[in-house]
């Protein structure tokens, strides 16, 4: 019955990337430039995506960052570790258009090897909803193909679906 | 893949009030010169306890534990304490920050406790034996997708060791390990058993206030805590969503998930900027008043070791 009564949305799917791929790809290409500079995550963390939050990662501090909070700090930390501003205001803009909240480079083992991806998440739900869960559609970025058992079962599973070669999504609870 | 996806399952808390009141120290010998140079001390013997360690010989106790990984995370562990991190998806948060204070402040006793595990099954500290049980054995070394915690062998027989032998009560109905339980209620802990580690490992002088349902009855977080960390040692007791707040839920459940080590807290105008140690690094980031009474459940002070009050 509560199945019956739940709200239809439309969640995003392999489609989504397809229809945003150009916009997608280009936000990548400048996540990579500015990485190299210094690791970091970026985002936002408010529903009308005014404000953003910037985690700079170095061997020993991460400084977290939020407009919302301290523009001037936040500016001062992107001056500080010579991050492009025009490059940044880009990815921001380019992150509004497509709705993305949170861009980032996660590592992970397998068999005893670091590997490390690129990740963007959105809103899974497309249109927001009350009672609708909370979910996030998870696009993510490998530089090569990964024969591992255990992410091969995981594609087979379905909890993650290959879009193309090097691009997989997933369907997450968190978006960051 | 994503380490903040661990969060939110730090710890949980719903039913029973927990309000720890410890004993008072005698002001902060933690941070004076001389403690650094004990801890500098620490750290020689700590590494000279492992230069004469055999690191090649596999333990027949933990089978699935790599002596090469064990060895070399230890003497890691030992020469940079805040790089200790509790993994992707685990509830090991509170095992980790007690670890960090534990490597910081008593690395040779931590080197001692770890090889004895793994020598013999066991160790002893000063009031209570550390005996993990056979599931505890066969599951160190084996522990998978949890980031860097895979390859970190004596990483996961030591958290997986302390998981399963302090129990509080919220550990009540899940006392035996199963594959996965790292995730899951089986290795959460609630405030009063985090300070009966503390007091257990390290030795020291605690004095705690808060509780896994109510925040501390304190009519000013700000001057209270920058207070405790001119006594000495701060580990706040907090929800970490609120640490990273988004706006996109809608609810957030008013409960501690976390445990972090504070280093500085100051005044930047309106707002406050911390420095906190949690995942293998410190963190700067500046919150408000409001967040700050919001977030916090707990805060713990380490005000000075016993025997130096002797």
């Amino acid at each position: 019955m509560f199945a019956s009564c739940a709200v239809q949305s439309e969640r995003k799917s392999a489609k989504y990337y397809e229809k945003n791929a150009v916009a997608i790809e280009a936000l990548k290409r400048d996540f990579d430039q500015q990485y190299k500079i210094q690791p970091f995550s970026f985002g936002f963390t408010d529903r009308s995506y005014k404000h953003y939050v910037m985690e700079v990662t170095t061997d020993t501090l991460r400084y977290v960052y939020n407009s919302e909070v301290s523009r001037s700090k936040m500016y001062e930390t992107i001056t500080k570790f010579n991050y492009d501003t025009v490059v940044l205001r880009r990815m921001s803009e380019t992150m509004k258009e497509i709705r993305c909240l949170w861009l980032t480079k996660p590592s992970f083992f397998l068999e005893g090897v670091r590997e490390s991806v690129t990740t963007l998440s959105f809103r899974s739900v497309q249109v927001e909803k009350p009672f609708v869960e909370n979910k996030y559609y998870i696009l993510i970025f490998a530089d090569k193909e990964f024969q591992n058992e255990e992410v091969k079962a995981k594609i087979k599973k379905g909890d993650i679906a290959k879009i193309k070669d090097g691009v997989y999504f997933m369907i997450g609870n968190s978006f960051r | 893949m994503n380490h903040r996806n661990s969060f939110a399952s730090c710890g949980l808390t719903f039913a029973f009030i927990l309000v720890c009141l410890g004993t008072l120290g005698q002001g902060n010998i933690i941070y004076s010169d001389s403690s650094r140079k004990v801890e500098s001390m620490g750290r020689r013997r700590a590494l000279s306890i492992l230069a004469d360690e055999d690191t090649i010989s596999a333990s027949p106790i933990w089978p699935n534990i790599n002596p090469s990984l064990f060895f070399r995370n230890i003497s890691d562990n030992v020469r940079f304490p805040s790089r200790i991190n509790q993994g992707t998806s685990t509830n090991f948060c509170s095992f980790a920050a007690l670890t960090h204070l534990l490597l910081k402040y008593k690395p040779d006793v931590y080197v001692r406790i770890l090889i004895s595990l793994y020598r013999t099954g066991g160790a002893e500290l000063e009031k209570k034996s550390l005996k993990p049980k056979k599931e505890i054995l066969q599951a160190a070394g084996m522990l998978k997708n949890k980031g860097e915690l895979d390859v970190l062998h004596a990483n996961q027989l030591w958290f997986l060791t302390l998981a399963d032998q302090f129990k509080g009560y919220l550990n009540f109905f899940d006392h035996k390990y199963n594959r996965g339980d790292e995730n899951k209620i089986w290795a959460a802990t609630n405030y009063a058993k985090f300070n009966t580690m503390l007091r257990y490992f390290t030795n020291f002088r605690v004095m705690s206030t808060g509780s896994d349902l109510f925040r501390p009855s304190k009519n000013d977080f700000y001057e209270y805590i920058s207070g405790q960390l001119r006594e000495g040692v701060v580990i706040l007791y907090l929800n970490s969503k609120y640490m990273h707040p988004t706006k996109y839920t809608n609810i957030t459940l008013r409960a501690p998930t976390h445990f972090v080590v504070l280093y500085e807290m100051y005044k930047v105008g309106d707002l406050i900027e911390i420095k906190y140690w949690d995942y293998g690094l410190k963190t700067e980031q500046l919150i408000t008043k409001r967040r700050l009474f919001k977030m916090i459940f707990g805060v713990s002070t380490i005000t000075s070791r016993v025997e130096e009050n002797k």
